[in-house]
C-alpha cells in the first residue's frame, strides 16, 4: 500500500535521534542484540499505526505504548517521543508524510490530509502485519490449529467473514428459540379453545357442531362454514357489548371451572416424565459447562466482552478507561469474543433445553393468574397470596432458565431452579385453588341460555386469540427457515472461498518453500486444512509422510516455512499491494546455504515489495548487499542509554574517529577503530573465504580476523593474476592491485602485531592523537583499496560463489570482475 | 465472500428485494452485528405507491 521513503525517530524507544533515508527501496540494518534495531521496526510501526505489537501480548501486562515508547529519560515526557516518516502511495500517487507522537498516538499529523490519505492510514491501522518479528512469524507455524485459524484469518483478513458468520449463526439461534415459544403459544391458545368448547379434538365438524348446539339453545342460525372471520357470537349481542361486559364483571361457573380444569393439565405436565427428563438434560448440561475451567471461563469472557463491545462509545475500553483507538479497541474485543466462542456448543444445547422447561413454567403461570383473576371475582374474594407468590416465582424461574445461557451468574440458579423440576405445588397454593373449585362448584347453575351465550362469547375470544398466536407463530417460521436458510448459504459460499483461499496460499507457500530448499526438499509439499475455526498445518517431512512443521523440521527450516507461508498469505491479501514488508530478525536461524534462495525467492517473487529488513549478522546484511536484495543499509556497531545505537556508517565511523581525536579522546578513537575493524573482518573474511582459526564459542576477536583478511586478500588477487596469465589475459591492473595492496598493509603495520608489540592493535589507546590519525588513515585507505570504486556500488569485492569452488572475485556491479579458476 | 453470499442469496430468492437490499448494504458498510443484521434481513417490502 505504501513505500517508506525517509524515517526520522526521535526520543523513541532506544534511539534518541536517528534519520533514515530509505528512498523507498529495500533497507537493511544490521547489529548485535541489543544495539536498537528492533526500536527502528517499532518506529515504524507507530508511525503508521500508533501501536507497537511487541510491547502487547503475553508477558507484557503492564507495558505500554504511552508509558514505555518513550525513550528512558523522557519517560515522563511522551510528546517529545516522535517518528516522523515520509511515505509514497503508490495507488493514491501521492508522497504523505506523517508524524506522531506518542502522547498522542492515536492522532498523527497527516499531509496532505484528506480523505483518501485518511482511509489508507485507517486501513494500515487495522491491519498491521506488514511489520513482523520472527516470533510473530513463527506463530503461524507453531501455534495449535485454533490459533493458527485466528491468527492466519486476521492476515488474510478474513475476520470480518468470521464476526458476520457468528451474526448470522446467532440470528439464526435467535429465530429458532423465538419459533419454539410461539409454538408454544399457538398449543397453548389451542388447548385453552378446545379446553373451553369441551371437545377432543379441534376439527371443523366437531368444533361448529359444539358451537352450533349452543346457538340452536339461543335460536341462532347455525354455522355452516369456518373462517378466519366466522363469529361464533353472532347475534347474540344485540345493540352492544352490555351483556359482555356483564359477564365479564361476575365470576362465571363455567369458565372457572374450565380454567381450573386447564390449570390442572398444566400442573400436571410439569411434574411428567418428559419435563423431568429435560431438567435432568439441563442439569448435565450446567455441570459439563463448569467442570471445565477453561469452558467456564470462556463464558464468562464472551458474556463480559459482548456487553464491553456494547458499551463503546469512545477511545477509552469502557472498563478500565485505558486510551485505545476506537477501531482497535472494538476489533480487538470482537477478537476476545471469537476467542472466548469455545463455550458455544454446550450454551446452544443449553439454551434449547431450557427453553422446553421454561415454556412449560410460562404455561403454568398463566393459567394460575387466570385462577387469581377468577379468585377476585368471587364473592368473598379469595385470598390468592399463596398462589400468587407461587406464580411470582414460576415466572422468576422462567426467567432464569431463559438467561442463563447468556448470564453466567445464573448458572447456581438455574441448577437450583432444575432441581425442583417436578416437585409438586405447595400446599397453601393448592389449598386457593381448592378454596376457588368449591365456590366455583356451589354457584348456582345458569341458565342454559345464559350458559350458551357465556359459551359462545368466550369462545369467539378464544378463536381469535388462537388466530393471533397462529399468525405470530407462522411468522417465527418464516423468519426462522429464512435465517436458517441465509445462515447455510453463508456457511456454503465462505467454506468454499475459505477453500479456494487456503488452497492457493498453500500452492504458493509449497512453491516457495520448495524454492528455498530445493537442494534437499524440491518435492516438499505443505497442507493447510481448515476446518470449523481451526487451520490444521501440516508438511512433508523428506517423503516420510505429513507432519506438524515442530515435529521433525529444524529451527531454520521452521524459519523459513514460516516466512513462507507470510509472504504466501500477503500475496494472496494484498496482490500487487504487497509493497512493504518490515521483518526483524525473521531469518536469524536461516543457515548460510539457504541465505542466496531467501534473497532470490525474495527479490524474484517480490519486486515490487520495499523490505526493511534486520539482522544480528553483518555477514548476512552484506549478503543482501551483495545479492541486490537490498539498496541501502546501516551497521550498529554498539549502543548506549544516553546516546542511543552507534551507526557504522563507513563514512561516519572515519568521521567519528577524527572527531574523537581532535577532541584527544585517543582512547575513544582507537575503540572505534578496533570495533570498527572487527565488524568488518567480519564482512571481508566470509567475502574472502579466509582461513580462520576456529573458535567453539564463536568469539573472534580483531587478532583472529585481520591477518586471516589480509592473507586471505593476497591469495585472492595471486589467484586472479595466476588465472589470468593461463588464460593469456593481460594482468596489469591485478599487478597494480597487488603493488597497492602491499603498500596498503605494509602501511597499516599489521603484519608486524605478532613481532612488535608497539604497533599492536591493544597499543593504539596508548599514541598520540597524530600518530593514531596516521594509523586510522592507513587501515581507511587499504579497505578504500578493497571497494569498488564506482560509488552507487563501493561493495568490497567478495568470492563468487560464497561457498565452494572459488570462482571469480568481483563486486555488486560487474566492474570488478577477476577469474579465479586457472585454465 | 460477501459478494458470492449476496449474490447467491438474490439468485436462490432467498429474500424479498428489500432485505436483500437492506441486508447488501449492511455488508458494504461493514456493520456485521447481528442487530443490524437481522433488521436486514427481515426487513419488510414497501407498500406499494
Amino acid at each position: 500500500v505504501i513505500r517508506i521513503e525517509k524515517i526520522e525517530i526521535i526520543e523513541f524507544r532506544g534511539i534518541r535521534k536517528l534519520v533514515l533515508d530509505f528512498g523507498g527501496k529495500s533497507f537493511g540494518i544490521a547489529g548485535p542484540n541489543g544495539t536498537g534495531k528492533s526500536g527502528i521496526v517499532d518506529a515504524i510501526e507507530f508511525g503508521l499505526t500508533g501501536n507497537i505489537t511487541r510491547l502487547g501480548g503475553a508477558g507484557t501486562a503492564e507495558i505500554t505504548v504511552r508509558a514505555h515508547a518513550p525513550h528512558v529519560d523522557i519517560a515522563k515526557s511522551p510528546e517529545k517521543a516522535i517518528v516522523r516518516l515520509t511515505v509514497n502511495a503508490p495507488a493514491l500517487g501521492k508522497t504523505i508524510v506523517i508524524e506522531r507522537s506518542v502522547r498522542a498516538a492515536s492522532e498523527p499529523t497527516v499531509t496532505p490530509n484528506d480523505p483518501s490519505t485518511r482511509a489508507l492510514l485507517a486501513e494500515i491501522q487495522v491491519h498491521p502485519e506488514f511489520a513482523l518479528s520472527r516470533r510473530e512469524i513463527i506463530k503461524y507455524i507453531l501455534t495449535p490449529a485454533g490459533e493458527r485459524s485466528k491468527d492466519v484469518q486476521v492476515l488474510l483478513r478474513l475476520d470480518q467473514i468470521e464476526r458476520a458468520r457468528l451474526s448470522l449463526q446467532r440470528i439464526a439461534n435467535d429465530t429458532r428459540r423465538e419459533h419454539s415459544r410461539a409454538q408454544s403459544d399457538d398449543a397453548r391458545a389451542k388447548q385453552d379453545f378446545i379446553q373451553h368448547l369441551g371437545i377432543k379434538t379441534a376439527t371443523k365438524t366437531e368444533l361448529l357442531a359444539a358451537v352450533n348446539e349452543r346457538r340452536a339453545l339461543l335460536q341462532l342460525e347455525p354455522l355452516t362454514e369456518l373462517t378466519t372471520g366466522t363469529q361464533f357470537k353472532q347475534g347474540v349481542i344485540a345493540g352492544g357489548s352490555g351483556d359482555e361486559m356483564k359477564l365479564k364483571s361476575r365470576l362465571s361457573k363455567v369458565g372457572t371451572l374450565a380454567d381450573l380444569a386447564s390449570f390442572e393439565v398444566y400442573a400436571s405436565a410439569m411434574t411428567s416424565g418428559k419435563v423431568i427428563e429435560d431438567a435432568e438434560q439441563a442439569l448435565n448440561l450446567l455441570d459439563r459447562l463448569t467442570a471445565d475451567p477453561t469452558v467456564l471461563r470462556h463464558f464468562r469472557q464472551k458474556v463480559l466482552l459482548e456487553q464491553g463491545l456494547a458499551l463503546i462509545e469512545d477511545e477509552a475500553c469502557p472498563l478500565c478507561d485505558t486510551l485505545w483507538n476506537l477501531d482497535e479497541l472494538r476489533a480487538h474485543l470482537a477478537q476476545k469474543v471469537k476467542q472466548a466462542s469455545a463455550a458455544n456448543e454446550l450454551l446452544t444445547a443449553l439454551g434449547e433445553r431450557s427453553a422446553l422447561i421454561a415454556s412449560s413454567f410460562e404455561n403454568l403461570t398463566i393459567a394460575i393468574q387466570k385462577i387469581v383473576q377468577a379468585c377476585g371475582q368471587a364473592e368473598p374474594k379469595i385470598d390468592t397470596s399463596p398462589l400468587s407468590n407461587f406464580a411470582d416465582n414460576c415466572d422468576a424461574e422462567r426467567k432464569t432458565l431463559e438467561t442463563v445461557e447468556g448470564d453466567p451468574s445464573l448458572i447456581d440458579a438455574a441448577r437450583a431452579v432444575l432441581r425442583r423440576v417436578g416437585e409438586h405445588i405447595p400446599a397453601a397454593a393448592s389449598d386457593v385453588i381448592a378454596l376457588l373449585k368449591a365456590h366455583a362448584e356451589s354457584l348456582p347453575d345458569p341458565s342454559k341460555e345464559d350458559t350458551a351465550k357465556e359459551y359462545l362469547i368466550i369462545a369467539q375470544e378464544k378463536y381469535e386469540r388462537c388466530q393471533t398466536v397462529k399468525a405470530d407463530m407462522d411468522a417465527a417460521a418464516e423468519r426462522e427457515t429464512i435465517a436458517a436458510k441465509v445462515f447455510s448459504e453463508y456457511g456454503a459460499v465462505s467454506t468454499a472461498v475459505l477453500e479456494g483461499v487456503y488452497d492457493t496460499v498453500q500452492k504458493d507457500f509449497t512453491a516457495f518453500y520448495s524454492y528455498v530448499n530445493r537442494d534437499d526438499e524440491a518435492k516438499f509439499e505443505g497442507k493447510l486444512t481448515p476446518s470449523v475455526g481451526k487451520l490444521a498445518f501440516d508438511v512433508d517431512f523428506y517423503g516420510r509422510g505429513k507432519f506438524p512443521p515442530g515435529a521433525y523440521h529444524s529451527e531454520g527450516h521452521q524459519d523459513g516455512m514460516g516466512l513462507c507461508l507470510y509472504l504466501a498469505l500477503m500475496k494472496h491479501t494484498l496482490g500487487a499491494g504487497f509493497v512493504l514488508a518490515v521483518l526483524d530478525d525473521v531469518l536469524m536461524s536461516v543457515d548460510a546455504g539457504h541465505r542466496r534462495e531467501v534473497c532470490s525467492l525474495l527479490k524474484t517473487h517480490f519486486p515490487k515489495t520495499q523490505f526493511i529488513l534486520t539482522t544480528h549478522d553483518p555477514v548476512w546484511l552484506q549478503f543482501m548487499r551483495t545479492e541486490h536484495l537490498i539498496q541501502g543499509s546501516i551497521n550498529f556497531g554498539g549502543w548506549t542509554v544516553e546516546s542511543g545505537p552507534q551507526v557504522w556508517n563507513e563514512g561516519d565511523v572515519w568521521k567519528q574517529i577524527e572527531d574523537k581525536l581532535a577532541a584527544s579522546d585517543v582512547s575513544g578513537a582507537a575503540g572505534t577503530l578496533r570495533r570498527y575493524l572487527e565488524f568488518i573482518s567480519t564482512i571481508l573474511a566470509d567475502n574472502l573465504h579466509a582461513r580462520v582459526e576456529y573458535h567453539a564459542n564463536g568469539h573472534y576477536d580483531l587478532g583472529d580476523l585481520w591477518p586471516a583478511v589480509i592473507q586471505a586478500w593476497k591469495a585472492r588477487l595471486q589467484e586472479a593474476k595466476d588465472s589470468a596469465v593461463s588464460w593469456g589475459n593481460v594482468v596489469t591492473h591485478i599487478e597494480a592491485l597487488q603493488t597497492d595492496a602491499r603498500k596498503r598493509i605494509a602501511d597499516t603495520q599489521s603484519e608486524q602485531w605478532m613481532i612488535n608489540k608497539a604497533v599492536h592493535y591493544n597499543e593504539w589507546a596508548n599514541l598520540q592523537a597524530h600518530e593514531l590519525a596516521k594509523v586510522a588513515a592507513a587501515y581507511r585507505d587499504f579497505l578504500k583499496s578493497m571497494q569498488c570504486n564506482n560509488s552507487p556500488c563501493s561493495q568490497f569485492l567478495a568470492v563468487t560463489p560464497p561457498r565452494g569452488q572459488r570462482q571469480a572475485l568481483r563486486c555488486g556491479c560487474g566492474q570488478n570482475n577477476f577469474n579465479l579458476t586457472v585454465k | 465472500v460477501f459478494d458470492q453470499f449476496l449474490k447467491r442469496l438474490e439468485d436462490r430468492e432467498v429474500l424479498g428485494t428489500a432485505a436483500q437490499k437492506a441486508l447488501s448494504q449492511s455488508f458494504r458498510e461493514q456493520k456485521l452485528d447481528p442487530e443490524t443484521l437481522r433488521k436486514a434481513m427481515f426487513k419488510a417490502e414497501e407498500p406499494p405507491v
